[in-house]
């Protein structure tokens, strides 16, 4: 067993881990937990996102070109958005030329056929639901139907039930009542088709497929290996193979945080960095998509490849930043970096652009990501006089030269600051052997000043004095702490935890997932331990409280 | 026939056979001169300015530039309270209008830097509460807001008098932002529409000047209905289903469903749309800003809505740069606004004080250049209700969730209001509520906003005596306003 690792700094707040006994062994009821009764946290009726949304409607009309905007807020539904989901429907229903499935299974331009209607409400009512219509449901729908077929014609009132369908609660959100069962207890046991949900959400960000709506209704997702069994299947699908590239770049925040912008928003001063365009933000991006796919899906998944892999996927402009010859043009291909350089993920340029300012490093930006993304350590927030205008170094007034470092140490080091700088600091620092758009620099572009990247790690499992970065993702890779947050993080996209805050799940299956991979470091295994957890397969409703 | 369970709107159309079309008219040409119960229509608007703006204003007094902060106030009108109104540069652009505005200093948003951790304000927690007044989830970036933005409160009053096919409408101009003020309650956070043509889609469609509506759009009409009806039905169907604890996401649900259906059953409205509303919303904010405005005006002159939110986040105004542009560390709006504290006469970069005075002058003119556009746009002359211009029965709000952006601060909110709400408020002047020495850089208030919201409820006829939650010094409208 893993001792729970608790990093509390002063000034800052967080911790993670826990404690947990050994898991039962897989089949229908919950894990064991020690002696103490099994218990699940009540989750919030979640909505799908707006991708998921998105992604459902192209699926069930087989229109992969389908676009429209739907809001994300988080919280209730906005006006908005319930005003774009009925919007989503017209647009959905003006492109039916472009429709790859047979939707209504009838030529809706001919003559009314009661029959069709019928068998459309089922059929496409019960992928749009993700489960059977209910009588009542249907009952609702054929009402429309009727009603349409008064004053419209025969294609109208399909395509109005259809767009009914589209908004109707067991599309737009995941309710999950599950069923009593007697060897769960107090729990309810999610039924096939709610776990079929979770799992398709979760693993493709998009609604189940035929088969494992098929799985559902034969009850083989009522078992932990039965959902293992079709796990491994989606986790071969190229949807999940997207979900995994995504979850990388959200979890490195490419696509944009609360103070950077998006990697292709990124802009940098044209005079330092010549070579920076379009480009080469795409190469980048490119780049870390190959090297999460890599990671994860060839080889043996192994956590402490993301840290410590030197194989990069470069064209012409990519391999001349990193220094590598031999590859050429726009084509891409797999070359090793230089082990002194590059070690991983986070020393590659796509995250060291996005986390830098137009002309220097940012250190205090990649350091303050890495406390709360990567050691999920949560940082309080910052006195509201706290100055983040960029620390540039450079020549002072009294004509000394100094390092964007030395502009950070100076201005963090007073009380106020050092409570949460003393864990920021040191972990952004390792990485000012890489300059704004990732290039490796042993004198600061800017200043000329020369760069140290060493730095005395502390607030993690692996404190200590590092010389760069990658000595720094090498401990990354062997930390405990490190593996449970992104076991968190993992828990977070499956439960559907948007915004600031992580899923609400019951200790035991968090600490169990954690732990199992915080030993094992196999990533594909720890999608798998998420599915089987008590908190995947389980609710507790509001009136068993 | 089938027994339908509705006696509502299917009942209605079963009524009308396809009888729509008979629907009368409403003539509005320019705007509805009487609303049901005789009074003088009128009209809610707030721009709200994400960043805050370029004041020497400080938590607990003012700023004398000598420290890192700078001690410019590009803000305040020049002339003292009293006085024939002087506007400072960032209102330049309204000068001419002076007789229609009122300017009140001195307040603080004390929701704010009384729930706030370090007693000041915040990102979060001064964005949530700058329309709310309200008490707040967490003091955090992730802070919600437990009660509705004043804009609904009004925006649903209103609509109980003046009946209108959107209670409110609420427009971005997109940028940089830590969280919307606009909610409809707690927890529920309203957002805008970023692209003018998609909002002009929304609002205008169906709306022409022609004698009889299009029969396709009368139609397509009776279809969305039918859409809304059912998924209605679900929804109901579903609400017993839910928990008690997820109830209010499933009622907020048919809350919107409902606007909806409102909509659809609200009377065709005969006006001249405005026209070329084609940009979407990433095009630049240069562009969109001026559409999002002309939307606004035709709207409220076409009697479609009581109540308009204009929200323009912090962005960079590169076209209106001038100088030396500032290094915007990250190229958003909050970098520059942080920059206050570092032009100062011990500031970093005390010798950029005048390229970021030039920037931040020219960046917040621009923005009220909008405001300008829409007050304009409502004073016109061409367009009068009994006699008076939409303007002299409107209310317009102009605010930020800051004064200093470098600070954060919450104290002494920049407040800017135009039309006096049918003559309830007294316009062309200056109000300041600061109880300190100002020569002595002196700082003390009593006000707060939520006081100056209560004001705004009275204005627009309600008896309330009190508006947000208990963090005001005192309860009760704002004096000196009317």
């Amino acid at each position: 067993m893993l001792a729970g690792v608790v990093a509390v700094a002063q000034g800052c707040i967080g911790s993670i881990g826990g404690e947990a006994d050994d898991a039962g062994p897989p089949g229908a009821g919950p894990l064991s937990c020690g002696d103490a009764p099994a218990i699940v946290e009540v989750q919030p009726l979640r909505r799908l996102s707006a991708a998921q949304y998105r992604n459902t409607v192209r699926e069930l009309l087989g229109d992969p070109g389908l676009e429209f905007y739907l809001d994300e807020v988080e919280g209730p539904i906005t006006e908005q958005a319930v005003r774009q989901i009925r919007d989503a429907g017209e647009i959905a229903v003006s492109r039916s030329d472009a429709w790859g499935i047979d939707v209504f299974g009838c030529d809706v331009t001919g003559a009314a056929d009661v029959a069709c209607v019928d068998a459309f409400i089922d059929q496409f009512g019960g992928r749009a639901f993700r489960r059977p219509v209910t009588n009542e449901e249907r009952a609702m729908l054929r009402e429309v139907y009727d009603e349409v077929a008064m004053f419209g014609t025969f294609a109208e009132a399909m395509e109005t039930v259809l767009q009914v369908i589209l908004a109707a609660p067991p599309t737009v959100y995941l309710y999950e009542a599950g069923t009593p069962s007697a060897d769960s207890g107090a729990l309810r046991a999610l039924t096939g088709y709610e776990v079929a949900s979770r799992l398709s959400y979760f693993l493709w960000d998009t609604m189940p497929d035929a088969a494992l709506l098929d799985a559902a209704r034969e009850g083989r997702l009522d078992r932990t290996d039965g959902i293992a069994a079709e796990a491994e299947r989606m986790l071969d699908d190229p949807r999940a193979e997207a979900q995994v590239v995504d979850f990388f770049s959200g979890w490195m925040q490419l696509d944009g945080g609360r103070l950077h912008h998006a990697l292709e928003d990124a802009r940098k001063d044209a005079n330092l960095f010549p070579s920076y365009d379009e480009a080469l933000q795409e190469a980048m991006r490119t780049e870390v998509q190959a090297f999460v796919r890599r990671a994860f899906y060839e080889g043996d998944g192994r956590f402490d490849d993301l840290f410590t892999s030197r194989d990069a996927y470069v064209n012409g402009p990519l391999a001349e930043l990193y220094g590598v010859d031999g590859v050429e043009g726009q084509d891409f291909s797999w070359v090793e970096l230089d082990p002194r350089e590059r070690a991983g993920l986070l020393t590659r340029a796509g995250f060291l652009t996005v986390y830098a300012a137009a002309d220097v490093t940012a250190p205090i930006r990649r350091g303050a990501w890495m406390v709360e993304e990567v050691l999920c350590v949560k940082l309080g927030e910052p006195p509201p006089n706290v100055d983040d205008t960029p620390l540039e170094g450079g020549e002072q007034e009294n004509g000394q030269v100094i390092s964007v470092r030395q502009d950070v140490e100076a201005r963090t080091s007073g009380p106020g600051c050092n409570g949460c700088h003393r864990l920021i600091n040191p972990l952004g620092f390792a990485f000012e052997t890489y300059d704004a758009i990732g290039r490796y620099q042993t004198e600061e572009v800017t200043s000329g000043a020369p760069v140290d990247a060493s730095a005395d790690i502390k607030g993690s499992d692996f404190d200590g004095p590092v010389a760069d970065a990658v000595e720094l993702s090498e401990r990354l890779g062997e930390s405990e702490q490190v593996r449970q947050c992104f076991a968190r993080h993992w828990i977070d996209l499956a439960f559907g935890a948007r915004g600031h805050e992580h899923a609400a799940i019951d200790e035991c299956s968090k600490t169990t997932i954690e732990e199992q991979f915080a030993e094992t470091g196999d990533m594909r295994e720890l999608l798998i331990g998420i599915l089987q957890s008590n908190a995947f397969r389980f609710i507790t409703t509001e009136a068993e409280l | 026939m089938k027994e339908f369970k509705h006696t509502g709107r299917r009942a209605f159309l079963r009524g009308l056979a396809g009888g729509v079309l008979a629907l009368p008219l409403l003539e509005l040409t320019h705007g509805r001169a009487w609303s049901q119960d005789g009074s003088a229509s009128q009209r809610f608007l707030t721009v709200f300015s994400h960043g805050g703006t370029a004041v020497n204003q400080g938590h607990s007094s003012l700023l004398s530039g000598n420290g890192g902060h700078h001690g410019a106030n590009l803000w305040r009108p020049t002339s003292a309270p009293g006085e024939p109104l002087v506007l400072n540069e960032i209102m330049q652009p309204l000068v001419g209008h002076e007789s229609k505005l009122l300017v009140v200093d001195g307040v603080t948003n004390m929701a704010a830097s009384k729930q706030a951790q370090y007693g000041s304000g915040g990102h979060g927690i001064s964005n949530v509460t700058s329309l709310t007044a309200a008490d707040v989830s967490s003091s955090g970036d992730g802070a919600e807001a437990q009660g509705p933005s004043i804009d609904h409160v009004i925006a649903e009053r209103l609509a109980a008098r003046q009946p209108v096919k959107f209670k409110r409408i609420h427009l971005n101009v997109k940028g940089h932002q830590y969280g919307s003020p606009y909610y409809r309650g707690a927890g529920q956070r309203v957002s805008g529409i970023e692209s003018p043509a998609a909002a002009f889609e929304t609002i205008f469609e169906g709306v022409s000047a022609d004698a009889e509506p299009d029969p396709e759009f009368i139609h397509r009409q009776d279809l969305r209905r039918s859409v809304v009806d059912g998924v209605l039905d679900h929804y109901r169907s579903f609400r017993p289903r839910v928990s008690q604890r997820d109830k209010h996401t499933i009622d907020a649900h048919l809350e919107h469903l409902h606007a909806l259906e409102s909509e659809l059953n609200a009377a065709p409205v005969r006006c001249e749309p405005p026209t070329d509303i084609t940009a979407p919303g990433n095009a630049g904010g240069d562009v969109v800003g001026p559409l999002q405005v002309d939307i606004i005006v035709a709207a409220l002159r076409c009697g479609l809505t009581n109540v308009a939110n204009l929200e323009i986040g912090d962005i960079l105004t590169p076209w209106t740069t001038v100088g030396t542009p500032m290094n915007s560390a990250f190229g958003i709006g909050h970098s520059l606004g942080h920059y206050a504290r570092e032009v100062g006469a011990t500031g970093a970069d005390s010798d950029k004080l005048q390229d970021w005075l030039d920037e931040m002058r020219s960046n917040r003119q621009w923005r009220m250049g909008l405001f300008k556009r829409l007050l304009e746009g409502l004073d016109d002359p061409d367009f009068l209700e009994n006699g008076r211009t939409l303007l002299d029965n409107s209310l317009m709000l102009w605010t930020s969730e800051f004064s200093s952006p470098a600070l954060h601060c919450s104290a002494g909110i920049p407040l800017l209001m135009a039309g006096s709400a049918g003559g309830r408020f007294q316009t062309g002047r200056l109000v300041d509520f600061n109880l300190g020495d100002r020569a002595a850089l002196e700082y003390e208030t009593e006000m707060s906003t939520h006081n100056l919201f209560t004001s705004v409820l009275q204005a627009f006829g309600g008896d309330d005596t009190h508006f947000g939650s208990g963090h005001a010094t005192h309860t009760g409208p704002m004096p000196n306003l009317t």
